[in-house]
């Protein structure tokens, strides 16, 4: 790669890195597993970025590969998967009885209870703020396929008791 | 609603510190994927080659039917008895089965070890003692005792985290190891190795979880543990936590591995 295009790189990396992390968070519900998929990620971004860099779509390229480095980390036949995780972080959350009133732990265990694919749909449109083209884009699916997941996701969210106990102490409707 | 998702999930992914990775370190993590892949196609494509050199041979030697010499028995590889990593590069050794290799057969200096019934966690050192790899060794499938089978690893600070900690982990039957797609209801058992090296400060490094609760083994500014539970099913409340005591025995570091 040539110097100045791998700066690019460098730079890209130093601006949108954090905020990649972040959509990994939301996708995991884990800080550690997010910064290992997003480095991951961004680790693979290098070996195609000249090619991506002349198409113009670094961004979207960037969060379709850790959307997929992460939700392929959390499916059961990853090497990574830890061996009973998920119950594991299950068990901790209904521990924390105080710490469910707070906003970080209703959202994340509300996006936990979605299936991978809704919960990314989510993210994505609402938190990344993408169109349903540049989700059905980063999801490698069809834009109604996008509508359909996201709709059925707010629809769970909706009625999710968290939420609804969070929307009486917010007034949130 | 969607309005209040967005507060909702900004607020979920606020904390103190922002991600910021090694750049160069990721830089020389692509240039280092990319030699490789590189590597493998132009051997992809000489193999294809050759294979057509080959075939075209055998072809002009079928109308020979005079019987050669059958040649020597052809020295097999030897097996890779370690699962091993680098211990501050990860991604460039986990999945690079000649330096694996290399480790199992030359660096013979092990600095730190933790045994039990079904095999080891080791740090091994370089000949020239300049490097570090953390092994695990020791589960023999089949009669085999080739530590990497059956056994996966998760590496939990790939670049950019001050406490990396390499952990392997291996299904288990007991204290028989098995076949990590081997459908056997009543195998819930797992073995966890643990290595890393003790960060400045620290002079105990505890392990709670699965019921259990012991120290490391700590050498030469290195530690090992291994953990082993007959099933998984009985830990889930219980999960490992890893605590670090400085000298005083405070509590400088506490993790769930």
């Amino acid at each position: 790669m040539r110097a100045e295009t791998e700066q690019d790189y460098v730079e890209f990396v130093t601006h949108h890195a954090n905020s990649l992390c972040r959509t990994a968070y939301l996708l995991c519900g884990d800080w550690r597993r997010a910064e290992d998929a997003t480095q991951e990620a961004l680790i693979r971004l290098y070996r195609v970025w000249g090619r991506i860099q002349r198409k113009g779509a670094v961004g979207a390229y960037a969060r379709k590969v850790v959307v997929s480095t992460t939700l392929d980390a959390l499916r059961r036949k990853s090497s990574q998967e830890v061996v009973g995780g998920d119950e594991y972080f299950a068990n901790e959350a209904e521990a924390d009885v105080l710490g469910v009133v707070e906003n970080r732990l209703v959202i994340t265990k509300a996006l936990a209870e979605l299936p991978p694919r809704q919960r990314a749909c989510v993210v994505l449109r609402y938190f990344d703020e993408l169109s349903v083209e540049e989700t059905a884009t980063a999801l490698d699916c069809r834009p109604g396929t996008v509508k359909s997941q996201t709709l059925r996701a707010l629809e769970k969210l909706r009625t999710h008791p968290s939420l609804a106990e969070l929307s009486d102490l917010v007034g949130m409707k | 609603m969607t309005g209040e998702l967005k507060t909702l999930m900004d607020q979920a992914t606020e904390r103190g510190t922002s991600f910021a990775p090694d750049v160069t370190e990721l830089v020389a993590a692509g240039r280092h994927r990319t030699r490789r892949r590189r590597a493998v196609l132009g051997a992809a494509t000489a193999v294809g080659t050759a294979t057509a050199v080959v075939a075209a041979l055998l072809v002009g030697r079928i109308v020979d039917t005079r019987k050669e010499p059958q040649p020597a028995t052809v020295a097999q590889p030897a097996a890779i008895t370690d699962l091993c990593a680098k211990s501050d590069d990860f991604f460039r050794t986990a999945n690079d089965d000649a330096w694996r290799r290399q480790v199992a057969t030359t660096w013979t200096d092990k600095v730190v070890e933790a045994s039990d019934a079904d095999g080891t966690m080791t740090v091994r050192r370089s000949p020239d003692g300049t490097q570090y790899a953390y092994c695990v060794a020791g589960v023999p499938i089949q009669k085999q005792a080739l530590g990497g089978f059956g056994a996966t690893l998760l590496n939990v600070g790939i670049i950019t985290r001050e406490y990396q900690i390499q952990r392997y982990w291996s299904m288990g039957c007991g204290n028989a190891p098995v076949e990590r797609n081997y459908q056997q209801a009543s195998c819930r058992g797992v073995r966890y190795s643990y290595a890393g090296r003790v960060p400045e400060g620290v002079t105990r490094i505890a392990f709670t979880g699965l019921g259990q609760s012991g120290d490391a083994t700590v050498k030469d500014g290195y530690w090992v543990h291994r953990v082993f539970t007959d099933d998984i099913l009985k830990g889930n409340t219980d999960p490992i936590y890893i605590t670090m005591y400085n000298d005083i025995g405070k509590p400088v570091f506490k993790e769930r591995y």
